[in-house]
């Protein structure tokens, strides 16, 4: 993964030492709240319902295990013991208090780790495919041009005030694990005729009040514009973007207003200016940011590999592991593995200090001592030699994070929900726990289903793109939900459509559970549920959730 | 008048006019002239918002404002609002050694690619002046895109304003103020890192 020089050291350093001071002139009543407000957001410090809320960032979702131990650290000694791993592939912290968030970023800049830009309208976090370098189906990985992104995107001082937030994500494998056309910015990085790298690049992407899939502006911009041509598209969208209307600032509703051809000329017309100026990236660059991107010291495939089927045999609940949360690697002796943090009970996402110091504890032992976070709120142990998966299961097992649900119908995503955000209409993690309930003990027979819940219209909780998914609206005071069926994030991304009105909270795990018994019961050989509901169409399951209505 | 700092040709911050140091209280968060609504001649969509546009008096405030410089008054210096396009000046930069940018508020970042406009495409040298609502958090932003005056906003602490212009050792990417990435010279900048750690 990629490690800091001096420079980005001190980068960080300076930024702690600039919030320090913020957060000082703030508590001594020199700055005032809404002079503080932009500025403490661009550190990712949001004041929640019960508290102050910090969001760390991971940049793409990478992690060494000493970045873990931090992680853990910064739980017990400044929070209650547990935090909560977002749809971002960031970690977000509950419950610091306001006067210790310095002494938390200095102690996450001792491991090379930060909050920078992890909220407010800027560039955000930078995200990418949780099984960058290591899918069998990669192309390129997209890890390096992430990286260079994230150097060049943070504290950009001419797109530190945006109309709104902007999210750039990667992707560098033939399926789309990244979910990039639900970005504002999107790159998905592939090899030209000539073997040189290009970008097709995608704007307008996003999920919140107006779902759009981002439209392609450039097929074929060479990697060495990547900079410069963003710089455009930035610019465009910094001064026409709409800054009177918090619901209309996202860069979609201009990409939509102006039509994509007209928002690709404003960006060429800027963009013809700035190419080959400064910006424009290096080969020495490439291959210094590529060069902490390498393969780790594999075994041989004869080395690692193994016969499990004995141990397949023997033990049913280590085979329904091996299904379920066990996938391919670019090398025949290796696989990766995910830790689910879908625990029936805890929020989905949620880890306490002892499961993340578990997690770095795996890394270390059986994964070069690296782990990732997806954006499906799980962590990754990416290179795990097949000899090893036995002791790694045994071992996840005992930490209570083996659970054999990846895809699976308790594999929820969910945001925090009402229980802690401000903007929220109603809890999510309360339904997500009575929804895992619901469809437990038949999760295998129903097989890959992807249920996503947000408790508001913002949709942190991918509710869009979920095969089946849930938002929570605000009804005369009380908490109701809306289901939609048929959104997909992968490379056929589908927004979902809603199937009626907003039922109670309590009544939604019957309904999904009539989805499902409607997909169980039409389902064709190897069908899953969002190929059966494509080939169905959405009317026959609006009748299945509401079957008072098919009686009428 | 209120406090104006000034970069020297060494980008070093100095008290060009005005206070050394003020006192005061915070003032309330200014309205958007333009409401907010985008750039007009794209941004057609856009209905126009209810209630009072608030106009500043420019001309009491030493500037003109673009659309009447443009128009050929040229007796004060032109201001910029947010919505102003900066490359109508594209080719009328001539004799003109000072050109104001308005922060209406300073959350809105429009003035900060005005600028960057005016020195990059347009290769404006002489001072660009930031006015409106600015503050010591936003100086070091500003000075990147090339500012090289500010025009504080009332109640700033003229002493902190004046270390903002270092609240940073390094940056990661080019502006407006003749920085080359970091890419470009990455050696040099480690030397210099290590040196103040």
């Amino acid at each position: 993964m990629y490690r800091y020089d001096a420079v980005d050291q001190r980068i960080v350093n300076e930024r702690v030492a600039q919030f320090r001071d913020q957060t000082a002139r703030f508590l001594a009543g020199r700055l005032s709240e809404d002079e503080f407000k932009p500025l403490r957001l661009q550190n990712g410090l949001y004041i929640q319902r019960h508290a102050p809320m910090l969001r760390v960032a991971i940049p793409y979702g990478m992690l060494s295990s000493k970045q873990l131990r931090m992680l853990a650290h910064i739980a017990r000694e400044y929070d209650r013991n547990y935090a909560h791993f977002t749809t971002r592939q960031n970690i977000q912290y509950n419950w610091p208090a306001l006067d210790r968030v310095p002494d938390i970023l200095a102690d996450l800049a001792t491991v090379e780790m930060h909050a920078i830009q992890t909220s407010g309208n800027c560039i955000r976090n930078v995200t990418t495919d949780h099984f960058a370098g290591v899918a069998a189906d990669e192309i390129v990985d997209p890890r390096p041009y992430a990286e260079m992104m994230r150097q060049w995107s943070t504290l950009h001082p001419e797109f530190a005030y945006l109309p709104r937030k902007f999210k750039v994500a990667f992707n560098g494998a033939a399926d789309d694990r990244a979910a990039s056309a639900v970005h504002d910015l999107a790159f998905d990085v592939y090899k030209g005729a000539d073997g040189e790298v290009l970008l097709r690049v995608k704007v307008g992407g996003g999920q919140g009040r107006t779902p759009r899939i981002a439209v392609t502006i450039k097929e074929d911009l060479p990697w060495r514009h990547m900079l410069t041509y963003t710089e455009a598209i930035l610019r465009a969208y910094n001064r026409y973007g709409r800054r009177d209307n918090l619901y209309k600032a996202r860069i979609k509703i201009l990409v939509e207003a102006l039509g994509a051809e007209t928002f690709a000329e404003e960006t060429e017309s800027d963009f013809v200016h700035l190419i080959d100026g400064p910006a424009t990236l290096t080969e020495e660059e490439r291959t210094r940011v590529a060069a902490c991107f390498i393969d780790p010291p594999y075994l041989s495939d004869a080395e690692a590999k193994a016969d499990l089927a004995p141990l397949r045999a023997a033990n049913r609940r280590f085979d329904a592991w091996l299904r379920r949360n066990v996938v391919a690697h670019k090398r025949a002796g290796y696989a990766s593995v995910t830790l689910s943090l879908k625990r029936t009970g805890p929020a989905p996402g949620d880890a306490t200090d002892a499961e993340i110091d578990a997690a770095a504890d795996l890394a270390d032992r059986f994964s070069f001592g690296e782990a990732r976070v997806s954006h499906h709120q799980n962590l990754i142990l990416a290179d795990v030699a097949r000899k090893d998966l036995f002791d790694l299961w045994q071992a996840a097992d005992a930490a209570g994070l083996a659970q054999p649900n990846i895809g699976l119908a308790t594999d929820i995503i969910a945001c925090p929900g009402g229980d802690f955000c401000s903007l929220a209409n109603a809890k999510s993690i309360p339904l997500s726990l009575a929804i895992q309930n619901e469809l437990e003990a038949r999760q295998e027979e129903i097989g890959e289903l992807a249920i996503k819940i947000s408790g508001c219209i913002n949709a942190c909780g991918h509710h869009h793109v979920g095969h089946i998914g849930v938002i929570g609206v605000d009804k005369h005071g009380e908490e109701w939900f809306q289901v939609l069926v048929g959104g997909r994030s992968d490379a056929n991304v589908a927004i979902g459509e809603i199937l009626g009105k907003a039922v109670k909270s309590e009544e939604i795990p019957a309904l999904i559970a009539r989805l499902v018994d409607l997909y169980l019961a039409e389902r064709r050989e190897g069908e899953r549920f969002i190929d059966t509901a494509e080939r169905l169409g959405v009317e026959r399951f609006k009748l299945a959730a509401y079957p008072e209505k098919a009686a009428a | 008048m209120s406090v104006l700092l000034k970069l020297d040709a060494a980008r070093k911050p100095y008290v060009a006019a005005g206070e050394a140091k003020t006192a005061g209280t915070a003032t309330a968060a200014p309205v958007a002239v333009d409401g907010g609504r985008g750039d007009a001649r794209l941004a057609t969509y856009v209905k126009k918002p209810a209630g009072e546009k608030v106009e500043k008096d420019w001309r009491a405030a030493g500037y003109t404002p673009l659309k009447d410089w443009l128009g050929g008054d040229r007796a004060l210096p032109p201001v910029l609002v947010a919505t102003d396009d900066p490359l109508t000046l594209d080719g009328k930069l001539g004799d003109v050694t000072l050109i104001a940018i308005d922060f209406a508020k300073f959350s809105d970042g429009r003035g900060l690619s005005s600028a960057a406009l005016l020195r990059k495409r347009l290769g404006y040298t002489h001072e660009l002046r930031a006015v409106g609502d600015v503050a010591r958090d936003q100086l070091f932003q500003m000075a990147r895109c090339g500012f090289d005056a500010f025009e504080l906003r009332d109640g700033q602490d003229v002493d902190d304003a004046l270390k903002a212009f270092s609240d940073y050792g390094d940056v990661y990417q080019d502006a407006a103020d003749g920085r080359a990435p970091i890419f470009r010279r990455r050696g040099e900048a480690n030397a210099a890192a290590e040196k103040a750690s």
